[in-house]
């Protein structure tokens, strides 16, 4: 049995302790805003928050992420509509086909709570995430455009 | 366990097609009477005034579920904010116009549903300004529809649709209402329909699906392409937790677990033999070899045959000939194959994401023996598409594991399973030859193609009526702008001939198809007869585009807005590519440098055509993301094939572009009265050439294989 903190509630599960988080959100809990692209750690569409920090969650097992605060794509926006990236990701229309997008903007949020106004560079190595759209001038553009809102 | 299990049932099925199966008929449907197959089909409005567009395409990111409904909501003067899109279900109506099939490919969806949509919104609109002026008794041409009122300005009346819709359903559809001259959405940047739920994670993709007593399945798919299945040692799983059935399929085994993780682990546990194919030794340069031999044959089908070309060039004292060619390319949309099916005594039922929804419903029918009335086919979004999800054999399995389980199952493929099952874009070999008149510029052209076709790959025959027409795409055009037959350049005299290469290796269509090789290997060429004749490459093209006042005012915009003329920074090179493809043109010049060996992309300056511009954003973000798919492509990826299976498996050995090394992308649309032309395709082959051509230009080096970087 696992007890687990997302998105501030405390849920359980009853899992092999090695079971990777991804799956235990998608499978066990039904959330599937945040998403299975390469299961290696390499893609970042399964981007999540622990303890604030970006973590891909297919490279994470349930039994080490028992203790932690764990946020999803679903918990991003906190108790307000949207985030400031949500706003801005809109806005300048980035989504294509969006598969990828959960993953960007939970990467986005831990850049800029690192960097309030990052500069392209901190852009640039922050964000690994892949997309295959090609959105990633508008990534760029967007995070810029939250970095101001904030 | 499932504690959001009911919210994701409810909002799948309010976005699916289960409209058809559980949604009361509306009051009105808008021009049933005209044709009950074609147009009620379209637009609902509800007694509550909430309108409804049933889109005929399925979105992949291309934009154009957005595209469609912005069409209907300006012609009926729906409220942009307000209007509702779902995928309609399989039905006659929503065959692609001039086709038997519905289906979202070939950058089809503006340029063939924009007319007829167009005319089912003005049928609607007509009806509501009919009745609402006959309630306030004035002229009915003095009404007007806007955000979802009927208004009178004179009198000042206006009505809100749900007021009026009831009367509205009582009269007659007029057969050929006049159009609206005033489209305020047509050609604005309204927010696409589907960014909100792209940004909260409320999107239903196929892997997203949930359903009752559903299931999930994993499968190891024999190595070798088509290599039976022999036998299945289950006994690893024993004692594994939560493994339901494993399942044999012809070339492929799948494990059905109550989760996907466990069935993943199950399947990877098992010890599977596969049959041993003549292909086990086969590697991509024995297919390469065998394609460039075949340049030499004297058999061709021809698939362009104008003007006299080839005796121009066998007669000629002056020709050119180089040979070219692209390797096996993978599409690796984000989103991995998966279906989710299920299987009963009188329904087939399936939760797909695909771009082909006819053909889904014909795999129904046949694996579970149904009529096609019994087979229900609900589309989701597409975590990419790009051509693969035009496939059925994820579909295929989904149904036969489905009908073995007796329940719903998702079948998902891990990324492995993607990358090394793909039905990849067919590696090409061609030999282009032309005969040079004394300006350096070709008077014929010979291009032959070498390479397995994608038709016999899908259907068993190689040909239809004697060529197979995906593989001369972005040879010829497919507009009424150009002056001969390559592309918009004059060329009075062009063969164009394919050479079919049977492989065991799975193709298909890879974004804009044959066009993105065949830009390739033109423009290529077209750099080395400037180069031969001494000639800027620019000003070469310009001779070339002399007739095409359409070609040369795109291609004159790069060259203006790329500063083409200017110099560049020490150690940046320039390279520039015409192409046209899916009916629209595309000019793109590149700035590289070399860095340790490896080409970095600085900026694209990147001009497009496609007639009007419905919703110009998309055609910016579509223009861009071909682009840097180009790049990628061009620059990295290959599929190997080793021991006849694909050597490559994830994104550590399949490279493609990160944000990190995408350049500066400027794009820039030029409208034209011409025919709406294509955009999710359209910038893809130019890329590649442009690219090359500045290569050559830093390096001295003339690329004429891909990627770019095995080559430097």
């Amino acid at each position: 049995m696992q007890a687990l903190t997302i998105n501030g509630i405390e849920q359980e599960v009853d899992l092999a302790d090695d079971t990777p988080l991804l799956w235990v959100l998608r499978d066990e809990l039904d959330m599937t805003g945040t998403k299975f692209g390469c299961g290696v750690g390499l893609c970042g569409a399964c981007s999540v928050h622990v303890d604030g920090e970006v973590v891909r969650s297919c490279q994470l097992s349930v039994g080490d992420a028992v203790g932690s605060e764990i946020t999803t794509i679903e918990g991003l926006a906190g108790t307000s509509d949207q985030h400031r990236l949500q706003i801005a990701w809109i806005e300048k229309q980035v989504p294509q086909c969006g598969y990828c997008q959960s993953g960007m903007l939970m990467a986005a949020a831990a850049l800029l709570a690192e960097h309030p106004k990052p500069t392209d560079e901190q852009i640039d190595s922050a964000m690994t995430n892949i997309c295959r759209c090609g959105t990633y001038p508008r990534v760029r553009a967007a995070i810029h455009r939250a970095a101001e809102m904030g | 366990m499932t504690n959001n299990f009911s919210v994701s049932r409810r909002g799948f099925l309010a976005t699916s097609a289960a409209l058809v199966v559980t949604v009361a008929a509306p009051k009105i449907a808008v021009a049933q009477n005209v044709d009950p197959n074609a147009l009620g089909a379209f637009i609902r409005i509800e007694p509550e005034g909430e309108v409804t567009f049933v889109s005929p395409t399925f979105e992949m990111g291309q934009g154009s579920l957005s595209g469609l409904a912005l069409i209907v909501a300006d012609e009926l003067g729906a409220d942009w904010n307000k209007i509702k899109v779902v995928n309609a279900p399989v039905a006659p109506a929503y065959n692609v116009p001039g086709t038997p099939v519905q289906y979202a490919a070939g950058s089809q969806a503006v340029r063939r549903w924009h007319a007829p949509l167009r005319l089912a919104a003005a049928q609607a609109r007509t009806m509501l300004t009919e009745a609402a002026a006959s309630q306030w008794d004035v002229p009915v041409a003095e009404c007007r529809t806007q955000d979802g009122f009927v208004i009178h300005k004179a009198s000042g009346n206006r009505v809100p649709f749900a007021d009026i819709v009831s009367d509205a359903a009582q009269l007659p559809v007029p057969e050929a209402p006049a159009l609206r001259d005033d489209n305020p959405l047509t050609g604005s940047n309204v927010t696409r329909i589907d960014l909100p739920s792209k940004t909260n994670g409320t999107a239903i993709y196929g892997i997203d699906v949930r359903v009752p007593e559903m299931v999930y399945a994993a499968i190891r798919q024999a190595p070798v392409f088509r290599a039976a299945l022999v036998s299945v040692d289950a006994s690893a799983l024993d004692g594994m937790p939560g493994i339901i059935e494993v399942v044999e399929l012809e070339d492929a085994v799948a494990v059905v677990a109550d989760s996907f993780w466990k069935a993943k682990q199950a399947v990877e546990a098992l010890d599977v033999e596969f049959a041993k194919s003549t292909y086990d030794y086969l590697a991509t340069e024995d297919i390469a070899q065998s394609q460039k031999l075949q340049l030499d044959t004297r058999f061709a089908v021809a698939s362009v045959n104008e003007g006299s070309a080839f005796s121009m060039i066998r007669d000629a004292s002056n020709v050119y000939s180089s040979d070219y060619d692209v390797p096996y390319l993978h599409h690796m949309t984000m989103e991995p194959m998966c279906c989710t099916a299920h299987i009963t005594d009188d329904t087939c039922e399936f939760w797909v994401p695909t771009q082909y929804s006819s053909a889904v419903r014909g795999v129904g029918m046949r694996v579970s023996g149904l009529p096609a009335e019994q087979v229900i086919v609900n589309t989701t979004h597409m975590g990419g598409g790009l051509g693969r999800k035009f496939e059925m054999d994820y579909v295929d399995q989904s149904a036969k594991i489905a009908k073995q389980v007796g329940r719903p199952v998702q079948l998902i493929w891990t990324r492995e399973e993607d990358v090394q099952h793909g039905r990849y874009r067919p590696m090409m070999t061609a030999r282009l030859t032309a005969s040079i008149a004394e300006d350096g510029t070709p008077e014929a052209m010979r291009i032959r193609l070498v390479g397995p076709s994608i038709p016999e790959f899908r259907n068993g025959i190689p040909f239809k009526n004697g060529f197979d027409f995906r593989a001369g795409l972005g040879i010829t055009t497919e507009t009424e702008s150009a002056p001969g037959k390559l592309q918009q350049y004059k060329l009075d005299n062009l063969l164009a001939e394919i050479i079919y290469q049977p492989a065991h290796v799975p193709v298909g269509s890879w974004r804009s198809v044959g066009a993105s090789e065949n830009g390739f290997f033109i423009e290529s060429f077209i750099d080395e007869l400037a180069h031969e004749a001494g000639r800027d490459p620019v000003e070469f093209r310009r001779t070339m585009l002399r007739d095409s006042p359409r070609g040369l005012a795109v291609f004159d915009r790069v060259v203006e807005e790329f500063d083409w003329d200017a110099e560049l920074p020490e150690g940046h090179f320039k390279g520039i590519a015409f192409s046209e493809a899916v009916g629209s043109i595309v000019v793109q010049a590149v700035e590289v440098s070399m860095e340790n060996d490896e080409p970095k992309v600085h900026r694209v300056v990147c001009a497009i055509d496609c007639g009007k511009a419905i919703h110009p954003d998309s055609v910016e973000a579509q223009t861009v993301g071909c682009i840097i798919m180009g790049i990628s492509s061009a620059l990295y990826e290959k599929i190997t094939i080793t021991d006849g299976h694909c050597a490559e498996s994830n994104f550590y050995d399949y490279r493609v572009l990160t944000l990190e090394e995408t350049p500066d992308i400027q794009v820039h649309i030029m409208e034209s009265d011409y025919n709406i032309g294509g955009v999710g395709e359209a910038a893809i082959p130019g890329t590649a050439p442009a690219l090359a051509n500045a290569i050559f230009a830093a390096t001295g080096k003339r690329i004429r294989s891909l990627p770019i970087i095995d080559h430097i």
